[in-house]
């Protein structure tokens, strides 16, 4: 049973209370949400669970010092109450040089398609017969399969008002669904998983999910141990994500501006090569990372980050733009209503290049091809050391054997400077990332 | 608890805080940046089951985190140092900035003229938090039956059988006043420590009431739950690799070529496939049995099944200090795990060399 819950008063009382507690800046945000979930574990269903969640928090600013406070409680005595700790907290707060205030109110035009009744309405038995078309593909492709992941769907309303004139409502809906179905055959193991999640109901193939996650995992019997060595390396569409994250994570918000993070004195500079480029874009139309305005209620823009392959802007929240002495761009982003704002990417584009997955292993004599990897660096140093957890050893052009024991190390930055090619194909995740194959011409390879 | 953190002023912390900070700064001019994190937490747990158990438990956890980031030129590097335990605000009382927040500097700045590592297979010495890590992710998560039931261990068909050298015992205990610690878990199964693996033989797996139930064994409290939003489910709480009896340098010695590890960052594993993946703060070449190369970044990767077998040095130096968070199905659990130095032989060691 959804509970109908009115988020604007509750703030609206919280403005009005903090208006009153002498503070320079401050922000109320209440959010609702209630997912369903199924766990997939062994054979099949392992639970049901639904989840209702509510909370209001507060950020105050007094002589730049910042009190933050939330409550799971809309009742005016708990709100009443968090309210005076947070300011209370900002009061003792030692201040805070590069704080310049709060931004105020701008006009946007709505970014639609982020809201699907269908999910709204759906019940766990609903959810229950996806998860079984799921898992029946995978047996379609061999049977015999243990099990593991889920589904969950989710709605979720927020409300938003500053001290400096921004309010703002949202509404979205999310479902994802993950399977990971694992063979055995003796001691040899097949497995791998696959995955995809949207805002809308019809953009989710569940009996794809079922079927790519059973080819996958039974293309990885026999995998064996291979030497250590400087290799190319093709990193699929399923495992680039992270390695532009990686970067996207490193050139956004305080710690970017701050020198902290390995990209900090990247700003205009060739990090890869020309035909390389990426695209933030949160104004996609129906796309997982999309909403009309930012965390802090600037209006999202699509934001060109890497063109022929230098870095072209950080992405800021107001603090960090206010530290580099320029505009925010839009890439404020609030955790619900816990009160921390940060700043990241959104929908990740990168741009397609000529190449194509096939063609880059067709050409490469001896290497890699990464399926499965999170290629995660240090944030401060930018050093990575990743496993490659599902990958192929290509050699004359095709795929050998899949490769288990294997890590891949290196600067993060010498992974884009040694970019080969891109593919014009990809993987379009949450209707918003576009995701292609990217080769890298070397990398330092550890096995046996 | 001997302090209740309620009881002392958000002043006197954040002025304890201040100092943390302030020495760390102080280190060198090498001292880039530096972050110092307090938090308290109380959490109430009241279960109730169809079985007439009615428990209710109140755990305080206090936490203090010294993060410094070095700089020379372009290379940038970051320490840290940390404690956290099930314990009041007294924790905190016992830091001596001088002390505390100097590690993190001193190594932050020493790491800055580390080398990479070589890459390769080698033998590998681990400290007592990287021993901690590797019996956590890379033998722990495989113990958990639920994931025995549900397929997708690695050992769920051996038990009694030899899994690790002889040299290898395992175990959970809840019971120990470590940063995992409960008196009942989140189903009212009374705690009590649990013997997973006994010199190199898989004894028992961790149980719910349910995987008990369905494999036979006994439930002795390893179901938790993150909070009221999530289920039970089973979970480590205090995972330790038990002493043996040899010294430091005892386990370096006959080590020709090899990596020793130090200190913990993070890890994962996949447990039906057996791989896992640790991830050290720094480490040191060891030649000829000495360590020499001050090494950073160093990420290590094997396959469980062949890395406890390859265990060939245990020493009895044993040391519990690893309060953190496991994930596991989308919750977020306390844990703490521990070791004494360990030698296992044929660890890939990731590395730009």
């Amino acid at each position: 049973m959804e509970i109908e819950v009115d988020l604007v008063t509750p703030v609206e009382k919280a403005i009005s209370l903090l208006s009153k507690m002498d503070l320079d800046f401050f922000d109320v945000s209440s959010a609702y949400s209630r997912s369903l979930s199924i766990g997939i574990l062994g054979k099949g269903i392992k639970e049901a669970s639904s989840l209702d969640d509510l909370g209001i928090g507060v950020r105050a600013y007094k002589n730049r010092g910042r009190g933050i406070a939330f409550s799971q409680s809309l009742d005016p005595a708990d709100v009443e109450t968090m309210a005076s700790k947070a300011v209370a907290f900002a009061k003792m707060a030692q201040p805070d040089p590069y704080f310049k205030g709060m931004p105020g109110p701008s006009k946007a035009s709505e970014i639609t398609g982020l809201f699907d009744g269908e999910i709204r309405s759906l019940d766990l038995e609903g959810v229950a017969r996806f998860t079984k078309i799921m898992i029946d593909a995978t047996e379609g492709v061999r049977t015999g399969a243990k099990f593991a992941g889920g589904i969950n769907t989710g709605y979720w309303r927020s409300y938003l008002m500053t001290s400096t004139g921004v309010s703002f409502a949202e509404e979205k809906t999310h479902i994802g669904a993950f399977l990971s179905p694992t063979y055995r055959e003796g001691d040899d193991v097949g497995s791998s998983y696959e995955y995809d999640y949207a805002i809308s109901l019809g953009e989710i193939d569940f009996h794809k999910i079922g079927k790519r996650a059973a080819e996958k995992a039974v293309g990885q019997f026999g995998s064996r141990k291979v030497e250590s060595g400087i290799l190319p390396i093709i990193i699929s569409p399923d495992s680039s994500g992270s390695l532009c994250t990686g970067l996207l994570d490193a050139i956004s918000g305080e710690s970017a501006v701050k020198g902290r993070t390995f990209a900090s004195n990247c700003l205009g500079k060739q990090v890869a090569p020309e035909m390389f480029g990426i695209i933030d874009d949160g104004t996609i139309r129906g796309a997982v990372e999309s909403s009309t305005y930012d965390g802090e209620g600037i209006p999202r823009r699509p934001t060109k980050v890497v063109g022929e392959g230098r870095i072209l802007t950080f992405l800021h929240n107001s603090y960090s733009a206010g530290i580099a002495g320029v505009e925010t761009t839009g890439h404020a982003q609030r955790g619900g209503y816990g009160g921390y704002v940060g700043a990241g990417p959104t929908n990740i584009r990168v741009k397609p290049g000529d190449s194509s997955l096939e063609e880059m292993v067709s050409e490469t004599k001896r290497g890699i091809l990464a399926e499965q990897a999170g290629f995660f660096p240090n944030m401060v140093s930018g050093e990575l050391s990743s496993t490659i957890d599902e990958g192929f050893l290509i050699e004359g052009g095709e795929r050998r054997h899949p490769v288990k024991n294997l890590m891949v190390g290196g600067y993060m930055l010498d992974l884009y400077r040694n970019i080969e090619s891109v593919s014009k194909e990809g993987r379009e995740l949450g209707k918003g990332h576009f995701f292609p194959a990217i080769k890298i011409d070397r990398a330092k390879l550890a096995g046996k | 608890m001997k302090v209740n953190p309620e009881d002392v002023s958000p002043e006197e912390k954040i002025k304890k805080v201040l100092e943390i900070d302030r020495t760390a700064k102080a280190y060198s001019e090498r001292v880039k940046d530096t972050f110092v994190t307090y938090r308290d937490v109380l959490t109430k747990v009241v279960v109730c089951n169809s079985f007439g158990s009615s428990v209710e438990e109140v755990t305080p956890r206090t936490y203090a985190y010294c993060t410094v980031i070095s700089r020379e030129g372009d290379n940038m590097q970051v320490g840290f140092e940390f404690v956290g335990n099930v314990a009041g605000y007294e924790i905190i009382d016992g830091i001596e900035p001088d002390k505390f927040s100097m590690k993190a500097a001193e190594r932050a700045v020493k790491l800055l003229s580390a080398r990479p590592p070589p890459r390769g297979t080698y033998p590998v010495v681990v400290d007592q938090r990287v021993g901690g890590l590797f019996v956590h992710e890379a033998f722990g998560h495989n113990s958990e039956g639920d994931l025995v039931l549900g397929g997708q261990s690695i050992i769920s068909d051996k038990v009694g059988e030899k899994v690790a050298s002889d040299l290898v015992t395992i175990l959970d205990d809840p019971t120990k006043l470590r940063h995992g610690h409960f008196v009942y878990d989140h189903e009212g199964t009374r705690a009590k420590p649990h013997l997973i693996v006994k010199e190199g033989t898989l004894v028992a797996f961790l149980h719910s009431l349910e995987s008990a139930a369905k494999l036979g064994g006994q439930p002795e409290g390893s179901a938790r739950a993150q909070s009221h939003h999530n289920p039970p489910i089973i979970r480590m709480s205090n995972t330790y690799f038990a002493p043996g009896d040899m010294s430091f340098e005892e386990i370096l010695e006959g080590v020709g070529l090899g990596v020793y590890l130090a200190g913990s960052q993070y890890g994962y594993v996949e447990t039906q496939k057996g791989q896992f993946t640790a991830k050290a703060e720094e480490g040191w070449l060891i030649e000829k049995g000495e360590l020499t190369e001050h090494l950073r970044d160093v990420a290590v990767n094997g396959l469980t099944l062949e890395a406890l077998k390859n265990v060939t040095a245990v020493g009895k130096d044993f040391k519990m200090d690893m309060p953190g968070m496991c994930g596991k199905l989308n919750q977020g659990m306390y844990v703490d795990a521990g070791s004494p130095h360990v030698r296992i032989e044929g660890i890939v060691v990731g590395g730009r060399r």
